[in-house]
């Protein structure tokens, strides 16, 4: 799913490799099957390179999921470089992660804060997915050149739509692939693709 | 037992867990501690409100973390209250003047404060709504 091939070597991983790695590196701590959904391969296919990577001990199994340890967090980061290094230059997205950053991003934080201290407020859910609509139409924007970004509005669709048939979990739960969890994968990414770390 | 520091409450709960404080400061880190099959016996330490690596140790059980900056609004606090794991937020000792500030060098207040509490056996009180306390145990 990866939007251009890079050739392993040098450090380099290939483009499925970097799906797989990338999938826990923003998530943090990922199954197969969750990796398998979000980046669109087998999970057989998901499980090779996992099992692969673990002997050249890049990615760990501690049960529940499958971390990065710091050789594969280190790939996942010289791909991000490699492949990016043409748009950290760019001055549009630039502006592009600073606007998502400085206004939907604030305003999405203290809405969620808001739904969870309102314990699920409906207004305060609707507010929220006011805020994923502006989201989906700014990832619009840009993916022209970074295709994998429309996987995002995908997943954010999906747990829109199942949040509004009631399934409250896909509001701001972290073990789903919830709309909470979706923003905080996207803001992971964005800020590796841009090279800047996150504010403390 | 004794109030030693507090912050900011991530969420009001009746939960008090108690643990030896242990500071995290990368993902290696996290790594390790789930390797050793010990997360219950700590009250987790990190720098940030908006510490990402912690995620695995919530998702595994965590009891309890202290953070030294950051708001409930912050990307802990949020996954605080949806794991319902106490959370004291930008901690600061009492017998201290030492406080956090926003964008400034708080090298110093932190290490003052990791120095102070790592290895000590504590007791999280977040039973206020605001007011979140780190009590030392004997």
């Amino acid at each position: 799913m990866s939007d251009t091939h890079i050739q392993a070597g040098a450090g380099i991983v290939d483009d499925a490799t970097f799906d797989v790695l990338n999938a826990i590196y923003l998530h943090k701590m990922s199954t197969a099957q969750h990796i398998a959904e979000v980046v669109e391969q087998s999970v057989d296919d998901v499980l090779a390179t996992l099992h692969r990577e673990e002997a050249d001990t890049s990615v760990c199994d501690v049960g529940p999921g499958w971390l990065l340890e710091t050789a594969g967090t280190a790939k996942v980061l010289a791909f991000y470089r490699e492949k990016y290094a043409g748009l950290r230059a760019d001055g549009d997205i630039i502006h592009w992660y600073e606007k998502f950053e400085s206004t939907l991003n604030q305003q999405f934080i203290k809405a969620v804060s808001e739904w969870q201290t309102s314990e699920g407020d409906g207004k305060a859910q609707e507010k929220m997915v006011r805020l994923v609509d502006r989201m989906i139409r700014h990832l619009g924007q840009v993916t022209d050149r970074i295709p994998r970004y429309r996987f995002y509005a995908e997943r954010f669709q999906r747990a829109m739509a199942k949040a509004d048939r009631g399934e409250s979990q896909f509001v701001c739960k972290p073990t789903v692939d919830s709309m909470h969890n979706i923003w905080f994968e996207f803001h992971e990414d964005i800020l590796a693709v841009v090279g800047r770390p996150r504010d403390v | 037992m004794t109030v030693i520091a507090q912050g900011y409450n991530g969420f009001e709960t009746k939960k008090a867990p108690e643990g030896t404080v242990l500071y995290l400061p990368n993902p290696q880190s996290v790594l390790t501690l789930l390797r050793s099959g010990k997360l219950k016996e700590h009250i987790l330490l990190v720098q940030g409100g908006t510490t990402t690596f912690l995620s695995p140790a919530l998702s595994m059980g965590a009891i309890g973390v202290i953070t030294l900056s950051g708001a409930p609004e912050s990307h802990l606090g949020i996954l605080s209250r949806e794991f319902q794991m106490p959370c004291v937020m930008t901690a600061h000792l009492l017998d201290s003047d030492s406080r956090y500030v926003t964008g400034g060098n708080n090298d110093a207040h932190f290490q003052s404060f990791i120095s102070r509490l790592e290895g000590k056996k504590v007791r999280l009180d977040c039973s206020d709504a605001d007011v979140a306390k780190v009590i030392e145990i004997a």
